[in-house]
């Protein structure tokens, strides 16, 4: 099984959205440079006043590794444009009522690839079609293994739930011996 | 004569051999077969006892797939009627759990209405060994 690549998908998306949040994280810590470089210390300003010399002499600034932190309100803005661009990658999801399963307990708006996508697509359409056969056999289950490849353990589970819920309510046979997935 | 040398050694041979049989065999030993329950929302059963049942559909077991960021557990059940029941978790304690399976254990899960393992009862005991 290869992990999961929740980031692949953001290959496109996120850099523009690391960019822009290094970006204000640079700027920030250069407007704080420039504020610390300006100002003077309180002892100085008590001692003499600044010359015009001293103002009108440019400031050097180094602008080197810095920690600078981004506020709770940048952060929620940046998590929500990663979400809406990576949600834009994605096809929109089946409802549980189309699958016949329960909504999921957390609403999981995790990243993924196109190739996890396309995994998900998969299985669905498979369950599908499983439980209108009633029967789920050895080869449905080398064929989810094989799908399943690209997903996380939690998609594969929410994958596979409305299958597993067919087969405890005895509406779907299980052909074969093992798991069902 | 010859014959009946030989005749004698092999039946004394077999006599060894179910004499050890037996003294291999001793101790307490219970076979427990499949049983599930969809509308309890449980399997169970011993993993000797269902691959020597005397019909072709008992099994029982557990999977625990382990993986960068995708663990994952399972554990399912088939009874000697062919009524299936499964359930699944990503929690870390249920694949543990499912991950001590082992040839001689007993396994009791039970499950919520999605199919989460609610329960996982792993017993590995001298008395499951056939």
């Amino acid at each position: 099984l290869t992990p999961p690549e929740p980031r692949r998908a953001a290959r496109s998306p996120l850099p523009r959205v690391l960019v822009a949040a290094v970006g204000i994280g640079a700027g920030a810590a250069a407007m704080h440079l420039l504020d610390s470089a300006h100002a003077p210390s309180p002892q100085a300003a008590l001692a003499a006043p600044p010359s015009a010399a001293t103002e009108e002499r440019p400031v050097p600034v180094v602008i080197g590794p810095v920690s600078a932190r981004l506020s709770d309100d940048d952060k929620h803005a940046i998590a929500r444009m990663v979400r809406e661009e990576l949600g834009a990658l994605q096809p929109a999801p089946a409802s549980a009522a189309d699958s016949g399963a329960a909504p999921p307990e957390n609403d999981r708006s995790s990243p993924s690839s196109p190739a996890v996508a396309e995994a998900r697509e998969r299985v669905r359409v498979a369950v599908e079609q499983g439980i209108a056969r009633g029967t789920w056999t050895d080869e449905d289950v080398m064929a989810m293994r094989e799908a399943m490849v690209p997903m996380s353990g939690q998609d594969r589970v929410d994958a596979i739930r409305p299958l597993v819920i067919a087969v405890n309510e005895g509406r779907v046979r299980r052909v074969g011996r093992g798991p069902l997935f | 004569m010859k014959t009946t040398l030989k005749t004698t050694l092999i039946v004394g041979l077999i006599a060894v051999g179910c004499l050890t049989a037996s003294v291999a065999r001793a101790g307490y030993h219970a076979l427990y077969s499949v049983s599930v329950s969809q509308g309890s929302r449980y399997g169970s059963g011993s993993l000797p006892g269902a691959r020597y049942s005397s019909d072709g559909n008992q099994y029982i077991g557990c999977i625990s797939v382990l993986g960068s960021g995708s663990p994952y557990a399972s554990c399912y059940a088939t009874d000697a009627s062919g009524n299936s029941a499964s359930c699944m978790s990503t929690d870390p304690k249920y694949i543990a759990a499912a991950g001590t399976v082992t040839p001689a254990s007993w396994i009791y899960f039970t499950f919520d209405q999605n199919g989460n393992c609610t329960l996982l009862e792993v017993n590995n005991a001298s008395y499951f060994i056939n």
